[in-house]
């Protein structure tokens, strides 16, 4: 055995490096007519280069930025959750209070070796954390962080990200069997249980927004609230979709997949090294995007006062609802599978329909108010 | 350019034809799934070359987002079958009914060789479709939504472990 | 041959496979799988003669939209009875399963 799996590894090595390069290959055929406008941009007009969809995807509300910001949110998150338990967190790494925690932990994770189990399904097992990745990382591409700064506005974009956002438990359900370990596939099945049933909230907490606004475009919905935003009209939609983020997050309280105590570490036990980093990692992008999301639909998006540029106020709400977010982990106990099951189809879901209930009956009072 | 119009739907066909035989054709009953869920994904990506872009949303939410994941949840309790024996005349059975639909459609295609091109539809708005499903449809809707909520109870139903009376 | 019939043979092919898995598997699941193929068979049909025949978008995915609904429904069904009887005989062979009794 021990031979077949040197030259399978060898030979998935092989594959993978051809796949990279030609996977390299063709995005560079792909993107080069925007390089190349971005090159022209540079030496003609430099600011324009801001507008381009390229810079859009990769820099600033793609992939660079919601890396930086991840790695910011676990230190915020550790000292915060310290000081809340009256510790002071991590401070040996970096000048001044552990700054540089999280590029630490992510060399350690980068330097340790992937364990495979041995009778696990490798094709699956390598496969998991990269689509977790994909799979959490791509509703960014629709939420607006001003009029301009949008990678692709488009027409039904929260229906996108709610499709997106079905995909999840689908990826858990495969991480979590292709472990081969029977208390991982539990905690597995614990998180398909959790993320199944705050799924349907989550869309019927969407809704007043929609209704208020028209359309299921989020530039549209961010719009429409320059006036009020639409948490004023829909506070218990607004805290039925807060609570179904963090279930849908497997945040504390409801982190009954994780569970510390009991399963290890739930259906990511069998994972080590980077495969692991990645799964951690798209946990908080996906935190990232939930927050985004929550403060385009409720919170009014890019409005505020004039005398700040409306990417200021944006990036103002979501930094507060990412730092709640995260400083709930320190005040609440566990909830147990079967109330946190119960919870999500018996309760939240007759306060969802009480909202829009009171929505439609008064939508057109509300439409003069919004002007 | 008239060929680009031929070639897009055909990548599409070979691509959804391929996970469509391999999801019934693999060995393991969880590839079987996976390729069931790209199967659907490929379906959303016609939907999406035929302008339908609602619909191919809600296929990917409903289908691959809930459909795909409960049989995926089945197959993985259920676990593996037996080994394969293949049995012969059963299988020759159900590739000459395949063939026999598809000669038969083809023959049927063959006199509709002037199907008339029509001009393309316009982009839909969503609250036409709205006003369809709530106005023409409605107790379509009315009943489906019954149907799913028995559903919903007859699966509960179904699939409930008898409690042993120990008296 | 026009685009219309492009997607009319598309459709009839993801028939045939699924009546091929229909008749020719013995296992109940890979059954079901069948059953879903010929199902996104019919809705393909009806989203092809939305774009290039005579049918309006929106009843054409009003219809796919009633469709997919009760497949979701006959799949939930179909999967607690599959469940149930791996539970009471232990194996989902369907050349197997024709009696009423154990």
């Amino acid at each position: 055995m021990q031979e077949l799996d040197k030259d399978y590894a060898s030979s998935f090595v092989k594959y993978s490096i051809a796949a990279v390069i030609i996977l390299l290959a063709l995005v560079l055929y792909l993107i080069y007519p925007s390089l190349l406008n971005i090159v022209q941009l540079l030496f003609s007009n430099p600011s324009a280069i801001l507008g381009t969809t390229l810079f859009k995807l990769l820099i600033f509300p793609g992939l660079i930025y919601v890396s930086i910001v991840a790695l910011i949110a676990e230190w915020v998150e550790r000292k915060l959750v310290a000081r809340i338990q009256v510790r002071v967190g991590p401070f040996y790494v970096g000048g001044w209070e552990g700054l540089l925690q999280p590029i630490a932990d992510l060399f350690k994770l980068i330097t340790k070796e992937i364990i495979i189990p041995k009778h696990a399904d490798k094709n699956i097992f390598i496969l998991s954390p990269i689509l977790a990745f994909i799979v959490g990382a791509l509703p960014i591409i629709v939420v607006p962080y001003s009029p301009t700064y949008v990678i692709w506005d488009y027409q039904f974009g929260l229906l996108l990200y709610f499709a997106i956002l079905a995909f999840y438990p689908l990826v858990v359900l495969l991480a979590a069997w292709s472990s081969n370990n029977k208390y991982s596939f539990i905690g597995g099945l614990r998180a398909l249980y959790q993320q199944a049933s705050y799924e349907v909230p989550l869309f019927l907490a969407a809704l007043p927004a929609v209704m208020l606004a028209g359309s299921f475009s989020l530039t549209a919905i961010a719009s429409a609230q320059a006036r009020v935003w639409f948490i004023l009209f829909a506070p218990l939609s607004a805290i039925v979709f807060f609570a179904g983020m963090m279930a849908e997050l497997e945040r504390i309280p409801f982190d009954m997949p994780e569970a510390d105590s009991e399963l290890v570490s739930g259906w990511t036990t069998e994972y080590s090294g980077i495969a692991w980093g990645l799964y951690q990692f798209a946990a908080y992008v996906k935190l990232l995007a939930y927050s985004a999301f929550f403060v385009t639909i409720f919170l009014g998006g890019w409005q505020g006062p004039a005398f700040l540029p409306p990417l200021f106020w944006s990036l103002l709400k979501v930094g507060i609802v990412v730092l709640i977010l995260l400083s709930v982990r320190g005040f609440f106990p566990r909830i147990r599978i079967d109330q946190l099951v119960r919870a999500g189809w018996g309760r939240l879901i007759p306060i969802c329909i009480l909202n829009i209930v009171i929505i439609a009956l008064l939508q057109p009072y509300i439409v003069h108010i919004l002007g | 350019m008239k060929y680009l119009d031929f070639i897009i739907p055909i990548i599409l066909v070979i691509f959804s034809s391929v996970a469509a035989i391999l999801s019934l054709e693999s060995r393991s009953l969880v590839y079987g799934a996976v390729s069931l869920a790209i199967f659907f994904l490929g379906l959303s990506l016609f939907f999406f070359y035929l302008g339908l872009t609602y619909l191919a949303i809600f296929q990917v939410a409903v289908y691959v987002g809930a459909i795909a994941v409960l049989i995926m949840f089945t197959v993985m309790v259920v676990g593996e079958g037996q080994g394969r024996k293949r049995s012969i005349p059963l299988l020759g059975m159900g590739l000459l009914g395949g063939a026999i639909i598809i000669a038969s459609f083809l023959m049927g295609i063959s006199y509709f060789f002037s199907l008339p091109n029509p001009s393309v539809q316009p982009s839909f708005t969503l609250a036409s479709l709205a006003k369809d499903i709530m106005g023409n449809y409605g107790l379509v809707v009315f009943i489906l939504a019954l149907l799913l909520t028995s559903a919903a109870y007859g699966a509960v139903a179904l699939a409930r472990r008898e409690v042993e009376e120990t008296a | 041959m026009n685009e219309l019939s492009i997607f009319i043979i598309a459709s009839v092919i993801f028939l045939a496979i699924g009546v091929y898995g229909i008749i020719a598997k013995r296992n109940a699941i890979r059954i079901l799988f069948a059953i879903e193929i010929v199902i996104n068979a019919a809705n393909l049909n009806i989203a092809a003669f939305a774009r290039y025949g005579s049918l309006a978008l929106s009843q054409a995915q009003a219809i796919a939209i009633f469709v997919i609904g009760i497949a979701a429904a006959e799949a939930a069904v179909g999967l607690a009875i599959i469940i149930q009887a791996f539970r009471l005989r232990g194996k989902i062979n369907v050349d197997e399963m024709n009696e009423m009794k154990e």
